[in-house]
């Protein structure tokens, strides 16, 4: 029989002999570990020696699509891209959208594997089975937006392009891949494809995915989109993405996190200045979907008027749209612009905005001077921002250093300066941890790149969750009930840890599949979808235990390979200010608390945290490293033997 | 199969795919939109652009799946 859903094959790419290899895929490998994430992880661990630089050419970037990528299952566009990211020598997997995946797999590929390092800049083109290693010669240099346009220009617009700008060339550790200019992939990556002289991958597909049960596959499909188009605020994420929680969470929560995690910018004048309103007064806003998708919300947005009147880019979430305008307090004809300078360079904004604001805040306490930053006064002026964001891209002056990422630049300036920088492994934190402590959050400190929608659960972005929402929620992620009352289900408060780990679980199989994890698209699966899904389209039978199964596997995978790294719970920590610091919100302070808000989060009190999610993973909970017990569970018994004999397990 | 006369609006294409995904599997046997009989300009690349091969036969499949409304059936007697 054909295969179905996956294409059953991969390509290797050694950039330093230019040699590419085709190969089929191992059909039982894709199954335990399903595809995308899973996969990608799994291949990592055979592939990738412990110990390597990042930066070298032995680190492998492993990109692979899960089986629902290149269908119409909603959502269903995620590409997996496994890598050692420079941030703090974690192994991370970036999950990328737009058309990359799609394509990929239309191609004929589920895996696309690149090592080495070219000699001179190249860009790779994978049209089926033309898998060319071309001259980026005229490419390198130039900005992310251009060279996205050039490959458009040369090779035709169908083609999904994802490429670095002069940050990952520059190997300024806070960049990162964007895909088609508006999908944001792999928060350092940029910097590993940088080193591999690897400007941008363009690829075309034209051989197709083949479908199992035709039939009942699109049955199923089609009730998938009756639900996504009756849902009733629909229109409303597509209008306004995550922006959608505008109201509720910004404006009622006290505003948002600014001056490196230390205040509030206040909410009536964030509503004021940067609200929907004046969006809507002074913006176009154009929806754009990644492959599949029926409730986008990526935009283009387009000024109005003003002297910035017809300028547009690129917003991978609408929700970022204020922050380089609020940073600096200028309007938003100045604060897309910036924004638009940051994603022609291939900044990751995430974290090089934030230490930004660091370096800002060590120049007002005199532990860095005029004479460290060639004479530039830092401060939140829209010029001296805009020119330090030019000089991390560039590494000139002060940038050189804040290129570095945290971990290297606390090192190079010293003086104390880690105490003042807000990060987990080398990332900032997305969202202020002291706004709400969630699963999300736990799971962001756990993570090897602080992903917090792998731990989404009802507590993401809420601050208020009854506990019928999280017996809900329980029942849907197939939370078992036997277990409830170790949860805390049966009775409030829920144990958060606890359930931590069902969240990443679920979540991780929506990575392995490659369904995008935003709340608009994930709230429409429940196990039986996904196990119909799977079935009709791939033609093997699956039950959702198995599946979720799956999810756990690859999910202990990846810490497998961080443990390897010499990762484990000495590094699940948070990061000093929130730990000793309020966020002042006017008179107020916002301290970092439990969920429930019943008391402070002490390091005594994180820790006990720390104990229940190890305890409910199964894991060592002296070192948060997964038992021999554990990994022999989930068919790993080749992985335990590897740590065994490394002596990084002993039982 | 029905046939329906379809009227794009460009302007609202946010370029999900839908339309050339179910077209290329209901005229090709496998979800492959190169193959598709509705062709997109993508919105990402700034241009905007809907048009459909010789071998489209208004079947009117396309309109069922697009959601954001860049592809409507002409109201009868609308010709």
């Amino acid at each position: 029989m054909d295969i179905c859903g996956y294409t059953g094959r991969i390509v290797s790419v050694d950039l330093s002999s230019g040699k590419i290899t085709k190969e089929e895929l191992d059909m039982e490998l894709a199954k335990a570990f399903i595809g995308g994430f899973g996969l990608s992880n799994r291949i990592a661990f055979d592939l990738m020696k412990p110990g390597i630089d990042s930066l070298s050419p032995e680190n492998p970037m492993i990109i692979s699509a899960g089986p629902f990528v290149g269908t119409p299952i909603t959502g269903a566009s995620k590409v997996s891209g496994t890598t050692k990211l420079p941030q703090a020598g974690t192994i991370g997997t970036g999950i990328g959208s737009m058309r990359f995946g799609s394509m990929l797999k239309w191609a004929g590929w589920d895996v696309l594997v690149i090592t080495g390092k070219a000699e001179k800049p190249v860009y790779l083109k994978v049209f089926d089975d033309n898998v060319e290693i071309c001259d980026a010669g005229e490419l390198w240099g130039k900005d992310l937006y251009v060279t996205t346009d050039w490959l458009w220009k040369t090779y035709g617009e169908e083609c999904s392009v994802s490429a670095i700008g002069q940050a990952g060339e520059n190997l300024v550790i806070p960049s990162l891949v964007l895909t088609d200019k508006i999908g944001s992939w792999l928060r350092g990556g940029g910097a590993v494809w940088g080193s591999k002289n690897l400007k941008a991958i363009t690829v075309r597909g034209t051989k197709g995915v083949r479908i199992a049960d035709k039939k009942n596959f699109l049955k199923l499909t089609d009730d998938l989109t009756e639900r996504s188009k009756n849902y009733k605020y629909r229109q409303d994420w597509v209008d306004w993405g995550l922006m959608i929680n505008w109201d509720r969470f910004v404006v009622a929560g006290g505003g948002f996190p600014v001056k490196n995690s230390r205040e509030m910018f206040p909410a009536e004048k964030l509503d004021e200045l940067y609200g929907r309103k004046v969006i809507n007064e002074q913006m176009d806003k154009f929806p754009i979907a990644c492959a599949s998708c029926t409730s986008s919300d990526k935009h283009m947005l387009r000024m109005k008027a003003g002297d910035y009147e017809g300028f547009e880019t690129y917003f991978s979430s609408i929700f970022t749209c204020f922050y380089e305008a609020m940073m600096c307090n200028v309007n938003y004809g100045n604060g897309l612009k910036l924004h638009d300078k940051i994603q022609r360079y291939g900044l990751e904004m995430l974290t090089s905005n934030p230490m930004i604001e660091w370096a800002i805040e060590l120049y007002e306490n005199g532990i860095i001077t005029k004479e460290d930053t060639g004479g530039l006064e830092l401060s939140h002026d829209y010029d001296v921002v805009t020119e330090l964001n030019r000089q991390i891209a560039y590494r000139e002056g002060i940038g050189d250093i804040l290129a570095d990422g945290w971990v290297k630049a606390v090192e190079r300036i010293g003086k104390g300066s880690e105490s003042y920088g807000v990060f987990v492994k080398g990332n900032s934190p997305p969202l202020d941890f002291r706004v709400s402590f969630g699963t999300d959050s736990l799971s962001g400190v756990i993570s090897p790149r602080i992903q917090l929608v792998r731990g989404g659960s009802p507590t993401l972005l809420s601050a208020v969750v009854p506990i019928d929402l999280f017996r809900k929620w329980s029942n849907k992620v197939g939370v078992p009930e036997d277990i409830w009352d170790r949860l805390g289900l049966k009775e409030s408060p829920v144990n958060i840890p606890r359930i931590t780990k069902y969240a990443e679980d679920w979540m991780t199989l929506f990575d392995c599949l490659g369904i995008c994890g935003r709340a608009t698209v994930n709230r429409l699966y429940y196990g039986p979808t996904l196990e119909g899904l799977y079935s009709t389209l791939t033609g093997i039978d699956v039950s959702i235990e198995n599946l979720l199964q799956a999810g756990e596997r690859a999910f202990n995978m990846e810490r497998v390979l961080n443990v390897r790294e010499g990762f484990n719970r000495k590094d699940d920590r948070l990061p000093e200010r929130y730990m000793t610091e309020p966020l002042k919100d006017g008179e107020k302070e916002v301290w970092l608390e439990d969920f429930y808000r019943t008391k402070r989060l002490t390091k005594d009190e994180f820790d006990k945290m720390l104990d229940d999610y190890y305890d409910e993973r199964g894991w060592d909970v002296e070192k948060g490293i997964p038992t021999r017990q554990k990994l022999d569970e989930l068919d790993l018994k080749d992985v335990a033997i590897d740590l065994e004999k490394n002596g990084f397990i002993y039982e | 199969m029905e046939t329906a006369r379809v009227e794009t609006y460009a302007e609202n294409c946010v370029g999900c795919l839908q339309c050339q995904m179910r077209c290329s599997i209901a005229f090709e046997g496998i979800i492959n939109p190169m193959k598709a009989r509705v062709k997109i300009q993508h919105p990402v690349t700034g241009k905007r652009g809907i048009t459909f091969t010789e071998e489209c036969n208004d079947c009117g499949l396309c309109v069922k799946v697009c959601l954001y409304g860049a592809l409507k059936t002409k109201p009868k007697g609308d010709e």
